[in-house]
């Protein structure tokens, strides 16, 4: 057969479940613009973060060619990867937020993969700016506190160790902070800063998940309230997969986490990231990326999800 | 006899942020840590050459929540309790053996004249291995400087592997001291695959026990707590072995050789961490952890929390 008479069969430029890809202008309210983070740690941890999004656009593509039941909301855009400088924390700081807010000036929702945490309160600041009048309120899905007392924010603008007291500061304070899933053994300063806020440890949401929006939304204003939805995949239990933090012994699995995060799903999330996937430290080169692809899925669920709970 | 190591003993990132000291410097109470990073010979797989710097590294990623506490105290979740690391506590890092590649007579002298120094000295010998053959030169250390102690072994095994020459040995003739019908100088716990009947009966001959995996994936962690806490009421000195091939080998992937069927991560913490034989012990020994073998990483996670959860109240005290 000569090559004239073979049937070429041509795969598209990988994008996000196969997301049209797209740019701001293409953004629009009731939009969820997917983005990748290029950019790994500006504290501990091990890098390799930075290759999420790219390994996440390839592995989310034989799921959909295999038929399996991962097909996204139609309303999805992949807009790329938002540009950083990978080895100049203020300067990558400076325009995290600045694209953050030109997304979020969109009306669109911003969902960022991949990267590392350390990068997460950038996007919120951006995402508050361009959002001034909402009640913003932080949902973290971690294994980890990373509430150590900010100290010098000038020279270590990027700490991942404080990244959720940051998100703390700039909405409002602790009591702004729902954290979920987080170790047994949390060091005693990080936890005395979260002692106003609802936080639950993996074993307690193992339990059951029955009433949890509702508890989260205890206390909280009545109006105008809105919801950013940080996950961590450091939460799940060991042997699912390997991520950016020590094993410790307990945690969700990953059908535990997507079930909560259809849960939190009942909540208004205007704004989310998935951080801490490294793809090299993939045992199987795909198990891992499949994993989190689902668990993307289902965040993009919750995105889209009419909130049966806002008020 | 020489028992100055200072110059012969290289070190990298210390064990729980120890200071990093020669033999000399040993005081009364102090835990001592030296690693020996002898590599596993055929036909166990290599790799373990590399156990002692990824042991050290896990352990400081385990203590993280406590380093980044100003108290290095953490709280529990779950039970409300609150816990501190004794940043007190004497702790030395001699660093690792140099010059130190498989295990040969060379080298477990060597570990039998650090080990009887550092015990002369008043210190808690902490062994991270290297091969599980280094277990000789410990038991050979300790029997050399004190009278008649336990041996407390994790493993799947009943014997240490043969290694460039030396034969494979049975746990109960590393004790140099003849058994008394009343001694209970062995407790094994984990036991798992086929093992020659020989070590069966050698162990049982001096009134040693067999805790086996399948034991305890059967009746639970309570038959392996209920024989330490006989073992511990028989022996007041106890050399406690963890052994990463205990581990099933789903779990944790980086050691020599294979366990189907082994303890899980949290079985072997949760046993560690009750059997509070803290007090009693005069040594451990941690060998077998191979970390390139294990892409996932979580064979020293787990082999340094379980070294973490023996070391229990000499590390950490309840608040």
């Amino acid at each position: 057969m000569s090559s004239v008479d073979s049937i070429l069969s041509m795969q598209s430029v990988p994008s996000f479940f196969g997301a049209p890809i797209g740019d701001i202008e293409d953004l629009s309210e009731e939009k969820i613009a997917l983005t990748g983070l290029f950019c790994d740690h500006f504290s501990g941890g091990e890098p390799g973060a930075r290759y999420a999004a790219r390994q996440l656009r390839y592995a989310s593509l034989p799921l959909l060619r295999h038929g399996q039941n991962i097909s996204p909301s139609n309303n999805i855009i992949d807009i790329g990867e938002l540009n950083v400088f990978p080895i100049e924390p203020m300067k990558t700081q400076s325009i995290l937020k600045e694209q953050s807010f030109r997304i979020h000036q969109t009306g669109a929702k911003l969902l960022a993969l991949g990267g590392d945490y350390s990068l997460i309160p950038a996007l919120v600041s951006g995402q508050l700016k361009a959002r001034p009048d909402s009640d913003l309120k932080i949902i973290r899905i971690s294994r980890n506190l990373d509430t150590v007392e900010i100290s010098n924010p000038q020279q270590k603008p990027l700490n991942r160790s404080c990244a959720t007291r940051q998100l703390g500061d700039y909405c409002g304070g602790s009591k702004s902070i729902a954290l979920l899933g987080v170790s047994d053994s949390s060091s005693l300063e990080e936890y005395e800063y979260l002692v106003d806020s609802f936080v639950r440890s993996a074993q307690q949401l193992s339990s059951s998940l029955a009433g949890l929006t509702e508890q989260i939304l205890d206390g909280l204003p009545d109006k105008n309230i809105s919801f950013y939805l940080s996950v961590d995949v450091d939460v799940l239990a060991m042997p699912s997969i390997r991520s950016n933090s020590p094993y410790l012994g307990t945690g969700l699995t990953p059908k535990q986490l997507t079930s909560l995060i259809l849960e939190l799903g009942k909540l208004p999330i205007i704004g989310a990231d998935v951080t801490g996937y490294i793809p090299d430290l993939d045992i199987s080169g795909s198990a891992a990326s499949v994993t989190v692809v689902e668990i993307i899925r289902s965040v993009i669920e919750a995105m889209s999800q009419e909130s049966v709970l806002c008020r | 006899m020489s028992k100055n190591f200072g110059e012969s003993t290289t070190a990298s990132a210390t064990y729980a942020g120890f200071s990093e000291k020669n033999l000399e410097e040993v005081t009364q109470g102090s835990i001592v840590v030296f690693g020996a990073p002898a590599d596993s010979t055929l036909p166990r797989r290599s790799g373990s050459s590399n156990g002692p710097k990824a042991i050290r590294q896990a352990t400081m990623n385990a203590l993280t929540s406590y380093f980044n506490s100003p108290s290095k105290t953490v709280v529990s979740l779950d039970t409300g309790k609150t816990r501190r690391f004794k940043s007190e506590v004497i702790g030395i890092d001699l660093g690792d053996l140099a010059d130190c590649t498989e295990v040969t007579t060379e080298t477990l002298k060597q570990i039998d004249q650090l080990t009887a120094g550092v015990h002369d000295q008043g210190g808690l010998p902490v062994l991270l291995g290297g091969d599980g053959r280094i277990l000789e030169g410990m038991t050979t250390g300790l029997q050399s400087s004190s009278s008649e102690l336990g041996l407390l072994v994790i493993s799947n095994r009943l014997d240490i592997p043969k290694a460039n020459g030396l034969t494979s040995k049975t746990l109960s003739s590393l004790l140099s001291i003849s058994p008394k019908s009343d001694n209970y100088p062995i407790l094994t716990i984990g036991t798992n695959g086929i093992q020659p009947h020989e070590n069966w009966k050698e162990i049982k001959k001096v009134h040693g026990n067999i805790i086996s995996a399948e034991d305890i994936h059967e009746q639970g962690e309570e038959i392996a707590l209920n024989a330490i806490q006989q073992f511990s009421l028989k022996n007041n000195q106890i050399l406690c072995v963890i052994d990463a091939g205990v581990l099933d080998t789903g779990f944790a992937a980086g050691t020599p050789g294979l366990n189907v069927g082994g303890l899980t991560p949290l079985q072997l913490t949760e046993i560690l961490s009750k059997a509070n034989i803290a007090s009693k012990l005069v040594g451990i020994c941690v060998s077998n952890v191979a970390p390139l073998l294990d892409a996932r990483g979580h064979t020293q996670y787990a082999v340094a929390e379980a070294l973490l959860a023996v070391m229990g109240e000499r590390l950490f005290e309840e608040i």
